[in-house]
């Protein structure tokens, strides 16, 4: 612990080596959300620059208290919904007719030979808006009254599209699953 | 419907829990120089903020500076320093009562440490002082001072080649004597003088051979010159002089013949040239 502090503390003076060594501890797992909250590499490299620009802007408003990780973490994500609020405002979803539920029941499905990869794919195939909402819901942990706020729509909506993520990954990943499965066994 | 497929919740989120993806190389050079050209502004604005701080504390400082020694006419005493100048400490003598004009700091000194308790004209100039701390009136030490604390003199503008320039020393000794260089005493600038001396007066010959058989017959006889001199000190090295004198130049020039008329005279005797006072016939 007191070695991270060492490091913020030598960013905090501008020392170019520890600005470098935070970057290189924690660019891996951010990047990582990052490609989460984006629909493609170049979109994830952007969210990760600015992301690590507000970091190194705002390291003297951290106040130690927490995990620093997790703060970093809130950081990109915040500039990941800044990003996804500036480009898709006038985004359209599909309406939910359109969206036809899995044949397969999502109790009884294996999901053991899923890698994080392949999560990552199938999450990055969601349309922008309720790959927001699955995110903030489901892996940040966020109330949907929160992430009405966040994205500037109703908690019904966050709801509404929570639910037809969920369909759509589920969809997915069963559809996936079942390509790996045949690839395996044949 | 929702309920029936939150368990992919679990899915996703633990499945990506410890997700990690190495960047592309090149997006640290798009932070960097963000980040440093943050870090050298702030770096410009610190250090011109600095500039600007010791700038007007610098010119602030030369003008008390200069305020201060300009209102240092006189001599003038503070208190409370800590080191020693050269000079010789003498030990306290008691009962002894300060010859005048002289600094008697029991007295005159402020028991305060600010320049605002000087006034020049409370103490006698600095030349006034080495009479009266001349080691031979050693009876007479003439620089009483409080007991137990150190001083620093400023003797004021009559001290050395800088008259601007107050001059300093300090002292932590009951009395003090300052070496005799240290205070220069005033000096007149105008000298008056008398002068007389033996003088030395010779001829020198050329090349025609009948002036040199009349320079080579001449002997030196007693000469002198005396009067009255003026002298201007420039400084304690130079000074300009000029005077009147009167100068008396003898010779005495032998075998020279001397024809008055048709009469030839023997001149053997002179004393000179134009006193013809001691001529044979």
């Amino acid at each position: 612990m007191s070695d991270i502090k060492n490091i913020i503390k030598g960013c905090l003076a501008g020392d170019r080596r520890d600005q470098e060594l935070l970057y290189r501890r924690h660019s891996s797992k951010l990047y990582g959300v990052c490609l989460q909250y984006s629909g493609n590499d170049e979109e994830a490299r952007d969210i990760l620059q600015e992301g690590f620009i507000k970091i190194f802007d705002n390291l003297k408003n951290y106040k130690h208290e927490g995990s620093f990780e997790g703060w970093m973490r809130r950081i990109v994500v915040n500039t990941a919904l800044e990003k996804f609020r500036s480009r898709h405002n006038l985004f359209r979803v599909d309406d939910i007719d359109t969206i036809s539920e899995p044949e397969a029941d999502p109790d009884n499905e294996d999901y053991s030979g899923l890698e994080a990869v392949d999560l990552l794919y199938i999450i990055r195939e969601l349309p922008p808006k309720y790959r927001m909402v699955f995110n903030l819901y489901a892996i940040e942990g966020y109330s949907h009254k929160e992430i009405g706020s966040m994205l500037g729509i109703s908690e019904g909506t966050s709801k509404s599209n929570l639910s037809r993520a969920r369909i759509i990954l589920q969809r997915k990943v069963g559809s996936y699953t079942g390509i790996k499965r045949k690839a395996v066994n044949g | 419907m929702v309920d029936r497929y939150s368990n992919i919740d679990l899915v996703f989120r633990n499945g990506l829990k410890e997700f990690e993806v190495l960047p592309p190389q090149d997006a640290w050079n798009g932070i960097a120089p963000s980040i440093a050209g943050k870090a050298r502004r702030m770096t410009w604005f610190r250090a011109a903020a600095v500039a600007a701080i010791t700038l007007t504390t610098g010119i602030i400082v030369y003008s008390l500076s200069h305020a201060l020694s300009a209102s240092f006419n006189g001599p003038a005493i503070t208190l409370n320093q800590e080191s020693r100048p050269e000079g010789r400490y003498l030990p306290p003598i008691e009962n002894v009562k300060p010859a005048s004009p002289i600094i008697l700091a029991s007295s005159q000194i402020p028991s305060e440490t600010t320049n605002d308790a000087f006034e020049s004209n409370t103490y006698p100039v600095a030349y006034t002082i080495p009479d009266a701390l001349s080691l031979n009136r050693l009876s007479e030490p003439q620089v009483s001072l409080p007991a137990g604390k150190n001083r620093l003199f400023i003797m004021g503008n009559k001290i050395k080649s800088n008259p601007e320039i107050p001059k300093i020393i300090t002292a932590n000794a009951d009395y003090y004597v300052p070496k005799d260089e240290t205070i220069m005493p005033k000096r007149n600038r105008w000298t008056i003088g008398a002068m007389a001396t033996p003088t030395y007066y010779s001829m020198f010959g050329t090349s025609n051979s009948a002036t040199q058989n009349l320079i080579s017959s001449e002997s030196s006889a007693m000469s002198y010159t005396g009067g009255l001199s003026f002298a201007f000190n420039v400084n304690k090295r130079i000074s300009l002089q000029m005077g009147l004198y009167y100068s008396s130049l003898n010779h005495e020039i032998d075998g020279v013949n001397v024809y008055s008329g048709f009469r030839g005279l023997n001149l053997v005797h002179s004393n000179d040239c134009k006193r013809y006072n001691s001529i044979r016939q």
